[in-house]
């Protein structure tokens, strides 16, 4: 126990294993932010085509989506970032950085198109029917009545998968990218550390930290949104 | 002012799947009517309201509004002219009280924001909730949202009020406040169609009852010829279950 | 006023993404450039190992000197270790790689190897209080009998306890390897009693075994008719090339010729290069 923490003071006192985690943690933060991006954008288109009436110009991108969603959903994303970056973006010179947010913003879409349709899904139907008995057209009831509901159940969800890709890109590893858990592997590895387990934990503390700020700011952003539920009157 | 025939329905047959709601309803309505839709419940009733303003999409039939045709084109032209009350409430979530109310009419041009807001302003008065104008639906009461909904369906001075069991989700104190604001509004020569079980009320307030069972039209009439005389054995039936 | 706040989130969410584009754009730089990508491992001193992020050791010595002769820009890159061969084999997206690897006829079907530049031993790492028995200076495979053994995925070590448990003096015993992500991952994997030993090469498991006084190693060795005659499980290291890089191939003989030539104390510049890597000189 003492050999552990004595080993946890020798890492923050070393200043080259700090600068390794942080830029590490940089590059983690990077593939996150922008995968995350893609996932909402893609995932919000993917999921209007599905909620959408069913119609003849909808019926071949319905089913390409339905596809995408099931197959993302249906593999590891171990397996699917390996075929990212040794098959289909195996061309020399082609930056890691932008295959690692690829395959990682592809693979949230999907699941984040799951979050968005049941999101919609579950508001009140009698929202709806208010708009169309009183007038309004399709898109004005989307964007008036039914988008501002939705998002409010979609926000806890989404919070959770944007947790969830954070902790993905660790595997980025397995291609040799220089993130946070690599960063671990450095310092634990046997001219450094000469031992994994105080840089795993010391990584860990990074994940941590960086998942408990998204999950309050979700939580205060919750907190706003439900101000129009509540019951009593300020 | 052509006082002609504001609604006419012709064999209106509406089926969900396999299931088949309303089996040919033959239905005209005039202006300054007030028809009562009775009958058990699975009969169709609300079916056959929801289909008129194309809430639900008719499976066959034709229905008319002052001589013009509803198709998928021009229904929500003609959605202006027909209001509606839900028996739950509906009102935006989201939206305050006084957005509840000026939504449609700014969205679809029918008056200006200041205009809107003004009128909306009268009303709400009119039904003493003028200082819950900025509050949200979810700090109001069951009978506090229902006068609201119906202040709202008002703002658009529609030709013809559906109310879809308006009363049926209120606990017995708030009904009677509901009631007073729908009675208020036939006093007012204001034309509507009514499903609800407040059987009192329609003896009250109708000019003519509508009895449906199985999706058709079994019986018509005063409310006088209806409850007093009523013709066929269906009806007498469900009359000595209900009053 | 409610407008006025989603303006300004929006715009600190655009300022925020602009930011983190120009970042991303900076760091890309680096891999558009290089001529040649040779692949590697660098979890492996000291032939390759990170120091400060970058990449260093005997390996990236090697490629420099060979950019340098052939004024070309080769890039390192660091991939898991057991794709290496096959990316090297496709020549997609590797020319070369340099990661202590061993030369193996299965491997030298899929890729041409240089001449080789460094010997090494496989070495067998324990707890010390639970050692193997051991022959004075070293261990035999039959020493291993029925343990848990693990070693690097797709490392020559592995393919050895592969082949002895297979077809070897280890099969039928009731031992099992486990493939492993790296050398220090297969130590750490004896003290968390996954497995009981670690096989790996020689400098790596002195690496290791320097930094964690509770592990020993010992050498690896056949066992020969007599303890006298027990022989080393032994191998050389060599850069793998592409079959098409066939330029590539003459130079790195070229550069690594030189590097062997031995000087006036018998030491070529390899061995030299070694000692330095493993912090043991200061040449």
């Amino acid at each position: 126990m003492n050999d552990f923490f004595s080993k946890i003071v020798e890492l923050f006192n070393t200043p080259e294993y700090i600068d390794s985690l942080l830029h590490g943690f940089w590059l983690t933060i990077q593939i996150s932010y922008f995968a995350i991006l893609i996932g909402i954008l893609l995932g919000t288109v993917i999921a209007l085509v599905g909620a959408a009436k069913p119609s003849k110009w909808l019926a071949i991108p319905k089913f390409i989506c339905r596809f995408y969603t099931t197959v993302i959903r249906g593999t590891p994303m171990a397996l699917q970032l390996f075929i990212m970056f040794f098959v289909i973006f195996a061309i020399k010179g082609f930056p890691s950085i932008i295959t690692a947010i690829l395959a990682f913003g592809l693979n949230s879409a999907a699941y984040t198109a799951e979050i968005i349709r049941g999101g919609i899904l579950s508001v009140d139907k009698g929202q709806a029917e208010a708009g169309m008995a009183l007038g309004l057209s399709r898109i004005t009831i989307f964007i008036k009545i039914v988008a501002p509901q939705a998002i409010k159940n979609i926000i806890p969800a989404l919070g959770n998968e944007v947790i969830t890709v954070i902790k993905e890109t660790a595997i980025v590893g397995m291609v040799g990218m220089y993130d946070l858990n690599m960063a671990a592997k450095d310092i634990g590895s046997g001219q450094n550390m000469a031992s994994y387990i105080v840089p795993m934990f010391v990584a860990a503390l990074f994940y941590l930290a960086i998942i408990y700020l998204i999950t309050f700011a979700v939580k205060q952003v919750e907190k706003n949104l439900r101000k129009s539920d509540m019951k009593a009157e300020k | 002012m052509d006082s002609g025939t504001d609604l006419r329905i012709k064999n209106l047959y509406k089926s969900f799947g396999e299931n088949k709601v309303l089996n040919g309803i033959n239905f005209e309505l005039k202006e300054g009517e007030r028809v009562v839709i009775l009958g058990p419940s699975g009969s169709g009733k609300s079916t056959f309201l929801r289909c008129i303003n194309w809430i639900e999409e008719p499976t066959s039939g034709e229905i008319y509004l002052d001589g013009k045709l509803v198709t998928e084109k021009n229904i929500r032209k003609i959605r202006q002219s027909i209001g509606m009350v839900f028996q739950h409430f509906n009102l935006i979530n989201n939206l305050t009280v006084m957005d509840n109310l000026i939504l449609a009419p700014v969205k679809l041009k029918l008056m200006r924001r200041g205009e809107a807001e003004k009128r909306a302003q009268e009303l709400l008065r009119h039904i003493g909730l003028l200082n819950k104008a900025n509050s949200f639906p979810a700090s109001l009461s069951g009978g506090q949202k229902q006068r609201v909904a119906i202040v709202r369906a008002m703002m658009l001075s529609p030709e013809v009020l559906l109310f879809d069991e308006p009363t049926s989700a209120l606990d017995p104190e708030s009904i009677g406040d509901v009631l007073s604001l729908i009675r208020e509004l036939a006093e007012r020569g204001m034309t509507f169609m009514i499903v609800t079980h407040e059987m009192n009320f329609a003896k009250e307030i109708a000019t003519r009852i509508v009895f449906l069972d199985k999706g058709k039209i079994i019986e018509e009439g005063t409310p006088e010829e209806f409850f007093k005389h009523p013709k066929t054995p269906r009806v007498q039936e469900f009359l000595k279950k209900v009053l | 006023m409610h407008k006025v706040k989603t303006a300004v989130c929006f715009v600190i969410f655009l300022l925020i993404t602009v930011g983190m584009g120009v970042s991303v754009f900076f760091s890309v730089r680096g891999d558009t450039e290089a001529d040649y990508v040779v692949e590697t491992n660098a979890f492996f001193a000291p032939f390759e190992f990170y120091e400060n992020r970058k990449i260093v050791g005997v390996d990236v010595e090697i490629v420099n000197r060979v950019a340098e002769k052939m004024n070309k820009k080769i890039q390192i890159k660091n991939v898991e270790f057991d794709v290496i061969i096959d990316n090297v084999e496709a020549g997609r997206i590797a020319d070369a790689g340099a990661a202590g690897l061993t030369i193996t006829p299965a491997r030298e079907e899929k890729v041409n190897f240089t001449i080789p530049y460094y010997a090494s031993v496989q070495y067998v790492i324990f707890n010390r209080d639970a050692p193997p028995s051991m022959r004075d200076d070293h261990v035999v495979w039959e020493a291993l009998t029925g343990a848990k053994l693990g070693s690097q995925i797709g490392s020559t070590g592995y393919i050895f306890i592969d082949d002895e448990i297979k077809n070897g003096v280890l099969s039928g015993t009731g031992t099992t390897v486990r493939g492993i992500d790296s050398h220090q991952l297969a130590a750490d994997a004896i003290g968390a009693h996954i497995i009981d030993y670690a096989i790996a090469d020689e400098l790596a498991a002195k690496f290791i075994v320097d930094k964690n006084p509770e592990l020993g190693a010992l050498p690896l060795y056949y066992s020969g008719p007599t303890r006298a005659e027990d022989y080393p499980v032994e191998e050389s290291y060599a850069i793998a090339v592409n079959k098409e890089r066939t330029e590539l191939l003459e130079v790195f003989n070229e550069v690594l010729a030189e590097m062997l030539t031995e000087d006036a104390n018998g030491k070529t510049e390899i061995d030299k290069l070694v000692l330095r890597y493993m912090g043991l000189t200061n040449e």
